[in-house]
């Protein structure tokens, strides 16, 4: 029963509050879809914290959506027991990566009296949610090797079923604790996305791949000069 | 904001509290009697009057052990095992340190269970059907690549590296999300290893395989490349998967430090030259 309410009903919760809640803040509160970026108060930690965690984040985010997209092809890039190797350390360097950065942008929002200044509760209960994502995500590939394999065979079918609206848990019930952990941590980041500052995630200024240098010109100056 | 969104949850919460959705398919396929549960459950590692299998011959066992006892393990083998029961411990040792799997099944599965073993019926076990006709002698290499999953299973099923290891796997070894399989065809022996193939009935394996089967012959290259591998040494080491990963995570920070050093590039670091001369208080940031 547990397993149902977590693994069958909860993911619909979750995905309703993020999709309902994202709306409804989008037509009352536009311009609070944003990260609310601390840099100005504190650049020198942050960008080992941010650019970490980021590029860490989107390309372990971006291997579990193509083997969730395309489990064909996931299945065969890893059928060869070299390439399964190098992607499981490639995947374990970034996880690390990514957790370094995470607990870089902890501490700074903790230490530095600036950013502690303008954090919120929300704030905080997020950073501890991607923590417990992360740090069990690890745990997860380091202890139940091969994750990037049997989550083709587990995970996919339960999140295919759960597309399907037809939630099919027969899959995941046997499954370890952390593993339960980590995928019902999952959809509770999906459900902390409309209240927190992971609305910045739907409003990525993607054109700055393309567009053009932008010169900024300080045209007062500096005080002392 | 969270007030205002407090309802939307409260909303979502109630719609899918009431959504259709009961158990899954084969919860409400197992109303059955106690014969279609053992056969379904049990006949993979159990016989009755068949011998042992993974598991002991079932035969008699319903005056051997009470009833309570029997309805306890049967429920949940792996709790009464944790506790430190003495004859669960004692079968753990003797059927090779396999424990049996807890089946999830409820009391009305269990009583009816324990009714049918009551009732005396012998049932063959089901490896005993391949070995009536002589089994496919199959090729280790082929099933180390079925393993290895250089082969893909003809009925889809996932390789097994995917969470077993076997001692000398290239270059990491296999997964551990399953038990070490190395020595599996003497842990087993012939009976149950083929029995265990055919149906692969632990709980984790059960929803991937219950419909993409091993073909006879890929459950004979297996059987092969498991008896090839038996002598070897069981041995799972962390170390090299982490070892890999460390010097990633060293080269991911050596990367970012060396492009972060440049980010203050061309026109912009000219500007902030330019801005902070003099040790004028505004610095530019990033």
């Amino acid at each position: 029963m547990t397993d149902y309410l977590f693994f069958a009903v909860f993911p619909y919760v979750a995905l309703a509050v993020a999709v309902g809640g994202g709306v409804y803040r989008y037509s009352r509160e536009r311009f609070s879809f944003s990260s609310l970026s601390s840099q100005f108060l504190d650049n020198r930690v942050l960008f080992w914290g941010s650019v970490a965690w980021h590029y860490g984040i989107v390309l372990i985010l971006l291997a579990h959506l193509v083997a969730l997209l395309f489990p064909g092809f996931w299945g065969r890039l890893l059928g060869d027991p070299l390439r399964l190797a190098a992607i499981e350390a490639t995947g374990l360097a970034l996880g690390l990566f990514t957790l370094a950065g995470l607990v870089v942008l902890l501490l700074r929002r903790i230490a530095s009296p600036k950013a502690w200044a303008v954090a919120t509760v929300m704030d905080l209960l997020l950073l501890a949610a991607l923590l417990l994502q992360v740090a069990t995500g690890l745990y997860n590939a380091l202890v139940y090797r091969w994750g990037s394999l049997w989550y083709l065979s587990l995970a996919v079918p339960w999140l295919h079923s759960l597309a399907c609206l037809n939630p099919d848990i027969k899959y995941i019930v046997p499954l370890p604790l952390m593993i339960k952990v980590h995928l019902v941590n999952a959809f509770l980041l999906l459900l902390l996305f409309p209240v927190t500052r992971l609305v910045h995630i739907v409003s990525i200024p993607i054109s700055y791949l393309w567009r053009p240098w932008q010169v900024a010109v300080w045209n007062k100056r500096p005080i002392g000069s | 904001m969270m007030r205002r969104i407090l309802p939307a949850m409260v909303v979502a919460v109630a719609i899918s509290a009431v959504s259709p959705f009961h158990g899954s398919a084969e919860e409400n396929a197992e109303g059955g009697g106690g014969k279609a549960l053992f056969q379904a459950k049990c006949s993979p590692c159990h016989t009755i009057g068949g011998g042992r299998l993974v598991g002991p011959d079932l035969k008699g066992v319903t005056t051997l052990r009470d009833r309570a006892w029997l309805e306890r393990f049967i429920s949940a083998p792996d709790k009464v095992l944790a506790s430190g029961d003495p004859v669960a411990a004692r079968l753990f040792q003797e059927f090779n340190k396999v424990p049996m799997p807890n089946l999830g099944l409820d009391q009305d599965q269990v009583d009816a269970l324990l009714d049918y073993l009551a009732a005396g019926e012998e049932t063959p076990p089901q490896g005993a059907k391949p070995a009536a006709a002589p089994a496919p002698k199959g090729d280790p290499s082929m099933g180390e690549k079925l393993f290895a999953g250089e082969f893909t299973f003809a009925r889809g099923g996932t390789p097994c590296i995917a969470c077993h290891h076997v001692a000398g796997i290239a270059p990491l070894g296999g997964g551990t999300l399953g038990p070490d399989l190395t020595t599996i065809a003497t842990t087993f022996g012939d009976a149950a290893l083929s029995s265990a193939l055919a149906t692969l009935p632990f709980p984790t394996m059960k929803p991937i395989f219950g419909d993409h089967p091993l073909t006879p012959k890929e459950q004979g290259d297996l059987r092969a490349f498991f008896r090839k591998a038996t002598p070897r040494r069981p041995a799972v080491e962390t170390t090299p998967i982490v070892l890999c990963a460390g010097a990633g995570l060293l080269a991911l920070l050596l990367l970012t430090g060396a492009l972060g050093r440049r980010r203050l590039g061309s026109v912009r670091k000219a500007l902030v030259a330019e801005a902070t001369k003099g040790g004028g208080e505004g610095r530019w940031v990033g």
